[in-house]
């Protein structure tokens, strides 16, 4: 801390000395003083709705939470201050009922229990009184009680300027204001999407986890003809003998919830982002997910997913015994027999058919740790490279435009970077509904700092509406306009020629493969106006930095690898790398495909990224690893997309997948299925008995993130350990201890008792992985690789020069091909898909407990107004696609999110699934499949329609109601109310505001 | 030749550990019914909580209640040394009261001339002076409406 940011100030006469400008909360913490306060939060900063922190300052009464410290401050929390705190809780209590011992919140984290125990009121001034609403349980995952809610504004706050989905308000205009949805009363309906954040924010039980309801707490779920009378004789009582005996015995409460309560630090499973929060269980059940401020990737923020669903975890349909097929049926087995079989069929099928024989798939779920070693069996002991992960199937394309152009296949930065960035590009990438928690923190910088957002999609998404320029794009032609935009740099002087010169090879050569791209070219085919061409190139022209976000959208292309390449080639054009605020995302669609990647599941690289091919890799991990060279094959090995294509010819005798739902989420299902029923030997690692693990000779019973411990990368190369939050369920085992039980079965004993001695290991070895190790990150401590021996990481990649072997970034010429598959006179249609919001791939996990399936159960096809109004389809009309593969039946969605002849399905939902139609073909520099390419005939079918594809209650019909936020719009209405009084007066009708 | 490899003592177990104890304390409360009747206990709670709940809202249990409570507020705002003196001063009268003889103190009646003695006797009004002093404060007090001892008590209102 320097001088200049110390200060002095006086609290209550007495002088203290810490950081200045800085909150007077967090500054009194520092010194372990407590001002009382109930609505300041870390995150959401002072909202001045509670009235509970008053101080004198220069003989005026202020609001202690908008204080921020400076030199010589003098503040007292003493008389008339401490009398304005006392009337402020008061009335904070003529609208919420105390009755803790008994309520779920009284867990240890309840600010306003807590904040009634530290003032020790003696006794409420004002009666509590009810409000005329009903408690609201139309949510799956939380209740509101107006009853208890005292109005502070803090899940407004959240959900207005943090999450920004901008449904929660409060109108204190009203007889008897409350929170609103979307203006009104009920969750069910209104554009809430379950994030959560409100419920991680409240700090009393007007918005609480249905997991927490009714048995948090050891009287907590008495049933309410007891409790009622109960809470009531103690307000007789208290009238007597006062609030503190009362407070004694909730205190008592929180404090024995304390040791059955566990509260564990994990990250999430489901997609890249990479939030890390607490998880509080008893025994197994998990009560809550509860973010904080700390959380390094996310602070406060979660989504549905993150938040809510976690009943997959003790779903009863968990694996939990090996099982081995045996006359055409599982039967369970133990371990040791399960082990032994699978050692000895790949053993057996090594040496007879060439360790070539054999494919393993690493999980995109699993640890790093985990991704090690199955590269390792892979490598070390059948002698293939041929193993790979999921993100064959969205990411490999993206991380080849990177390596081509700037060398890391990793994001340029971090969340923060984006949100620096004046202006960000997003393609392909439905961000608010894959990636939700970074699509917040773009919303909000949106929002707040006036930051400029261009989406270029085939549909019209949640960003799309919210940018400042929207390209409705024909599909499979984004490498056309980011070519065009480059040219149009170059052409119209915004090319970064300095940097160009001095940092960037191939540049002549770049500019004249640019040639045919033309605005008139580019309009011609991508469909987007010359007009909006020039509009998005100026923006991108003149911003100071500027950060490309892609996604599916763009790498699930049979050229996907070749526009991620031309995205990554604007970028340098415009010298957007190496600085704060710019570069290229990627946005990683599994919690840790970046990781699986990272860690080795490549069939060309060893962990690192450091290549098989290359003779003193190889020979440095033989060293490493205690053998001679040759016993490592050089050979680059099949991926995921081959490796079934060679089953399916014979050429792969035996798999092992592990937590990879390839059977469904691979491309052109029927034929996937075929090639597994051709296996001589398939071993499937999983927690749930997916529809891969149905062709299986061996089912090995894994465990999720929260039976084990490990670390994830996500998608900013950020690597966060998480921890064991309860034990593996009945006889599943951590992923790496079955591959380290099977490893020793196949001679070679590693004895691993703990995943940090498998990063010790790799942090030996591969050099972007020097200096990791369990305590640089402990609690919420993160690395961001590359890292150096010393420890210290790279949140900014291409400060120094580029990744590459001169340190110079590449230019890298590129020619439009035509998609490998378009529509035709029989297929007209062109089917995009992605995933919802509320669901996650296979549904494997979201569709657990039904909570998460009851928002959007049902199978749909999203049709442009105009596409239904030209073959007479409504809402609910069933209709037949059909692609050159296969056939499906759904009910359609008429929706503006189309336009043309463009549809949209989702992924999740369909028994043989969205994959019946998709084909093989595929992107031929990294055998991605070429998921977005699908041409489909829609026949309209003579059936009853369905009602309601997407239940009416689902946020997609709601109506948001922005506001600029609880300070500037919420609480200045309170204060102008005629009955909201000086905190010195007592307050008529305290019970209204 | 075997290479040379180091192995680790595992230390000797002295005395019972805590699942040892714990197993004698499970059976100790076995024995004498206990575990018994916390079984009983736990599994009826929910209807001994409505029968403990019930009583407690009846008008003469939460009157006690009160009134156990108001005692305890009375004796919390007396320094103790003041009350030691009060005690103990009524348990010394107590006592005398106790072991008071007629027959040695004789039992007539003072007649006017006694009671006009009695008026000058200081070391007698020294005795009663308090105790009138304490009558006086006592009647005012009773004087006084109480709405809620609470409020009365802290001198904070309260509507609640």
């Amino acid at each position: 801390m320097s001088k200049t940011t110390e200060c002095t100030i006086i609290y209550d006469g007495k002088a203290l000395s810490g950081q200045a400008d800085i909150p007077l909360i967090e500054f009194l913490a520092e010194h372990d003083i407590h001002l009382s306060h109930v609505c300041y939060h870390r995150a959401l900063g002072a909202l001045q709705t509670c009235d509970v922190c008053w101080v004198e300052k220069d003989g005026e009464l202020v609001r202690g939470c908008t204080l921020r410290t400076a030199e010589g401050m003098t503040v007292s929390s003493e008389g008339r201050a401490r009398e304005a705190q006392h009337e402020g809780m008061d009335r904070i209590l003529a609208k919420h009922e105390l009755y803790c011992t008994v309520c779920e919140h009284n867990t240890g984290d309840c600010t306003l229990h807590n904040t009634v125990a530290d003032m020790h009121i003696p006794i409420q001034r004002y009666k509590f009184q009810r409000k005329p609403y009903e408690k609201d349980h139309s949510n799956p995952f939380y209740t509101y009680d107006p009853d208890q809610c005292i109005l502070c504004g803090r899940c407004v706050e959240a959900c207005q300027n943090v999450e920004v989905n901008e449904t929660l308000s409060i109108d204190f205009s009203m007889e008897h204001p409350r929170v609103l949805w979307d203006g009104d009363e009920k969750i069910e309906g209104s554009s809430c999407v379950s994030c959560g954040h409100c419920v991680t924010v409240c700090p009393c039980n007007a918005l609480l986890e249905k997991t927490m309801q009714p048995d948090a707490g050891p009287f907590t779920s008495m049933p309410q003809e007891l409790k009622r009378p109960m809470i009531d004789a103690i307000k007789t009582l208290e009238n007597t003998i006062g609030a503190p005996p009362i407070t004694a015995i909730s205190v008592m409460d929180m404090k024995w919830r304390q040791p059955e309560i566990k509260r564990t630090k994990t990250v999430c499973t489901y997609c890249g982002v990479g939030c890390s929060f607490e998880m509080w269980t008893r025994e197994r059940h998990i009560l809550k997910v509860q973010p904080v401020v700390e959380a390094p990737a996310n602070g406060i923020s979660t989504c549905v997913k993150g938040k809510f669903a976690w009943d997959f975890v003790n779903d009863p349909k968990r694996l939990t015994t090996p099982l081995i097929r045996e006359n055409g049926r599982f039967r369970e087995a133990s371990w040791g027999e399960a082990l032994d079989l699978v050692a000895r069929r790949l053993l057996e099928i090594r040496d007879t058919h060439g360790p070539d024989s054999i494919g393993f798939i690493g999980s995109s779920k699993a640890s790093n740790e985990e991704a090690y070693l199955t590269q390792k069996i892979a490598r070390l002991i059948i002698g293939t490279n041929s193993v790979d992960n999921s993100s064959r199937y969205c990411q490999n394309p993206a991380t080849k435009g990177l390596f081509r152009t700037v060398g890391h296949g990793g994001d340029s930065g971090t969340i923060e970077d984006l949100q620096k960035a004046e202006l960000v590009i997003i393609v392909g990438s439905n961000m608010s509904e894959n990636h939700p928690v970074i699509a917040s923190k773009l919303k909000a910088a949106q929002k707040h700092h006036g930051q400029k957002m261009i989406v270029v999609d085939p549909r019209r998404n949640e960003m799309a509406e919210r940018a400042t320029l929207f390209l409705r794009v024909k599909p499979s032609t984004d490498l056309i306009w980011a070519s065009a935009m480059s040219r149009y740099m170059f052409d119209h002087g915004y090319a970064n020629m300095a940097f160009l010169a001095s940092q960037v090879n191939q540049v002549d050569e770049y500019r004249r493969s640019l040639e045919p791209f033309t605005l008139a070219f580019a309009e011609q085919m991508t469909g987007i106006p010359q007009a909006q061409l020039i509009e998005a190139a100026k923006m991108i022209g003149k911003a100071k930095s500027v950060c490309i976000c892609w996604a599916m959208g763009i790498t699930q292309h049979s050229h996907g690898a070749d526009t991620s390449t031309a995205l990554s080639n604007l970028l340098v054009v415009t010298g957007n790398y190496g600085k704060p605020g710019t570069g290229g995302y990627p946005m990683r669609g599994h919690n840790n495909v970046q990781g699986a990647s990272d860690f080795g599941c490549l069939k060309n690289m060893y962990p690192g990224y450091e290549k098989v091919s290359d003779d003193q890799v190889r020979a440095k991990w033989a060293k490493a690893w205690g053998v001679p060279p040759e016993k490592l094959s050089d050979k680059v090995g099949q991926d995921n997309f081959l490796m079934v294509q060679d089953a399916d010819e014979g050429k792969i005798k035996a798999m092992y997948i592990i937590g990879e739902e390839t059977a469904f989420s691979d491309a052109n299902s029927t034929n996937v299925h075929d090639a597994f029923t051709k296996l001589d030997f398939f071993v499937v690692q999983d927690i749930f008995l997916s529809r891969t693990a149905e062709f299986a000779d061996v089912v090995l019973p894994g465990c999720p993130s929260v039976e084990k411990e490990g670390t994830f990368v996500n998608t900013e190369r950020r690597i966060q350990r998480f921890y064991e939050v309860m034990p593996p369920l009945g006889d599943s085992r951590p992923d790496w201890r079955i591959l380290t039980d099977l490893a020793a079965r196949m001679g070679h004993d590693w004895g691993y008792t703990h995943p940090s001695q498998i990063m010790d290991e790799v942090a030996g070895i591969a050099t972007i992985f020097n200096g990791i190790s369990y305590e640089r990150l402990e609690g919420w401590k993160s690395l961001l690789w590359p890292m150096k021996p010393d420890g210290t990481d790279t949140p900014l990649l291409y400060t120094d020069g580029f990744h590459t072997d001169d340190g110079r970034a590449v230019l890298y010429p590129l020619e439009w091909k035509a998609p490998e598959e378009d529509t035709d006179a029989e297929y007209d249609l062109m089917l995009d898909n992605g995933r919802m919001l509320e669901h996650f791939q296979s549904m494997n996990q979201t569709d657990k407990g039904h909570r998460v399936t009851s928002l959007s159960p049902n199978w749909f096809v999203e049709v442009s107004p105009e596409l239904a109004a030209e073959r007479g389809m409504e809402e609910g009309t069933w209709v037949r696609l059909t692609s050159r593969r296969g056939l499906v039946e759904v009910p359609v969605v008429v929706t503006d999110r189309m336009k043309g002849h463009v549809l949209f399905m989702p992924i999740h939902q369909g028994k043989p699934g969205l994959n019946k139609l998709t084909g093989e073909h595929h992107d031929p520099d990294v055998n991605t499949p070429a998921y977005k390419e699908t041409a489909v005939r829609l026949e309209v079918l003579p059936k009853e329609k369905f009602n309601q594809p997407i239940p009416h209650g689902n946020f997609r019909y709601g109506n948001r109601t922005p506001l600029d936020g609880v300070p500037t719009q919420v609480v200045e209405v309170k204060w102008e109310r005629e009955d909201y009084v000086s905190p010195l007066e007592q307050a008529p009708h305290p019970e209204r505001f | 030749m075997a290479e040379r490899i180091s192995y680790d003592v595992k230390p000797p177990k002295i005395g019972p550990d805590a699942h040892e104890e714990l197993e004698r304390l499970l059976q100790t409360l076995h024995e004498h019914g206990i575990l018994r009747f916390a079984n009983d206990l736990a599994a009826a709670n929910t209807h001994v909580a409505k029968v403990l709940v019930d009583g407690l809202n009846k008008e003469g249990t939460l009157n006690a209640i009160q009134n156990i409570s108001i005692l305890g507020m009375a004796l919390s705002r007396i320094p103790p040394e003041q009350f030691y003196k009060v005690a103990f001063a009524l348990k010394d009268a107590f006592t005398h009261v106790s072991t008071y003889k007629l027959e040695e103190k004789g039992t007539e009646a003072p007649g006017v001339t006694g009671a006009y003695k009695m008026l000058h006797d200081d070391a007698l009004w020294q005795a009663i002076t308090p105790i009138i002093e304490g009558l006086k404060i006592f009647a005012e007090r009773l004087d006084k409406e109480v709405d809620k001892p609470i409020s009365e008590f802290t001198g904070k209102p309260s509507s609640a």
